[in-house]
């Protein structure tokens, strides 16, 4: 009998623990929320950088679009491509008008080898509308930093390797018109999905 | 005309060379991703298989590239860390052994000229037992996620390399 107790009672506490999981992810992840800026996962801020093209560019960039940021290095042959492949997926799945109000960030953390002119040769491989963001070790640091994404050099001595490798969090970050987090997706996460929320975000 | 006896001939020849030889590797569905025209990377993905026994891929070599190396990746907490293997990929009879997007690849390293999608490139891998594998690597889109020959399931893009 004591041990039926236990196990009910465990039960209730493992559901109860279960709900109240759901619930603070589910609220943590209301576009909502987040846009009514109750102080919620500080994510995003200011950073100074130059697109692919050559011009310089800040978080006002964000201003008005909804924008998907990731950051990433174009020497990844994995992870970034299949990434920004699922980016630009999800921008080809947009109306037209959607699309327009769209933006596409990668900002690479391997600054060393992501010049401008190698970045200008990378991102239309994935979508026109993709930009790619470079700029100094202490400009990407800080843009980094300000979106919490981790990024570590990795030399080719330790790694054994030829030559050096980045370790990187692989996040897609969705950004409101006003350049406010609303939240992340994970890496491989579906065009659909993304899709999804922008339209969420879109509409308000 | 072959008669019956030199038919059986042959094929009892054939059998005793297999016999003899070590068994047989297949490298199957081999496909790259296009790269950016000053890309200094690129990376193979392949699906490899041995009809008995075991083998163990070591390296490679291909002339679009100045290194072929065998890396994989870990996905730790939403990090990603690619490292290169240690001590070769095994490949086991009964289950084939996925080189792909993710997790284990082939890494080309300083590559001489853009991948470019709709060419290919050939390569060669070196097995522990069977030795030196060449296979022609079709280049794909620069996110393509699995080999284009998936659809196309008749075919089965025998792009497979034989040991000789």
């Amino acid at each position: 009998m004591k041990r039926r107790t236990f196990w009910t009672g465990l039960a209730v506490l493992a559901t109860a623990a279960l709900l109240g999981t759901v619930v603070l992810v589910a609220d943590r992840l209301s576009p909502k929320k987040s846009e009514q800026g109750q102080g919620r996962a500080a994510i995003g801020g200011p950073f100074s950088l130059t697109d692919h093209t050559g011009q310089p560019v800040t978080q006002d960039i964000l201003k008005g679009k909804i924008s998907l940021v990731y950051f990433g290095y174009s020497f990844c042959p994995d992870i970034c491509p299949t990434d920004l492949q699922l980016i630009g997926q999800a921008l080809d799945q947009m109306t037209d008008e959607e699309r327009a109000e769209a933006q596409a960030l990668f900002i690479t953390i391997d600054p060393e080898r992501d010049t401008g002119p190698q970045l200008a040769g990378y991102v239309p491989l994935f979508h026109p509308q993709l930009r790619g963001l470079t700029g100094t070790p202490e400009q990407i640091d800080a843009a980094a930093k300000a979106y919490r994404a981790y990024y570590k050099k990795v030399s080719a001595e330790e790694a054994g390797t030829s030559d050096y490798l980045m370790d990187h969090s692989a996040f897609i970050y969705l950004m409101d018109r006003n350049g406010t987090f609303v939240r992340v997706f994970g890496h491989g996460v579906e065009p659909a999905e993304m899709l999804e929320w922008f339209r969420k975000v879109r509409v308000g | 005309m072959r008669t019956f006896a030199h038919r059986l001939f042959l094929s009892a020849a054939v059998l005793l060379l297999a016999g003899a030889a070590q068994a047989e590797i297949s490298v199957t569905s081999p496909f790259s991703r296009a790269s950016a025209p000053t890309a200094k990377a690129g990376a193979a993905f392949l699906t490899l298989s041995i009809d008995a026994g075991s083998d163990k891929l070591l390296g490679g070599s291909s002339p679009v590239a100045d290194k072929v190396e065998l890396h994989t990746h870990l996905m730790q907490d939403g990090i990603a860390k690619m490292r290169p293997v240690d001590g070769g990929i095994p490949v086991t009879a009964g289950t084939p052994t996925e080189l792909k997007p993710g997790g284990l690849h082939i890494m080309l390293i300083g590559l001489k000229a853009p991948l470019k999608q709709g060419e290919s490139f050939p390569l060669t891998l070196n097995f522990e037992k069977a030795g030196a594998v060449s296979v022609n690597v079709p280049v794909q889109g620069p996110g393509a996620k699995a080999p284009m020959a998936e659809h196309d399931h008749g075919g089965h893009g025998e792009h497979s390399g034989h040991q000789h």
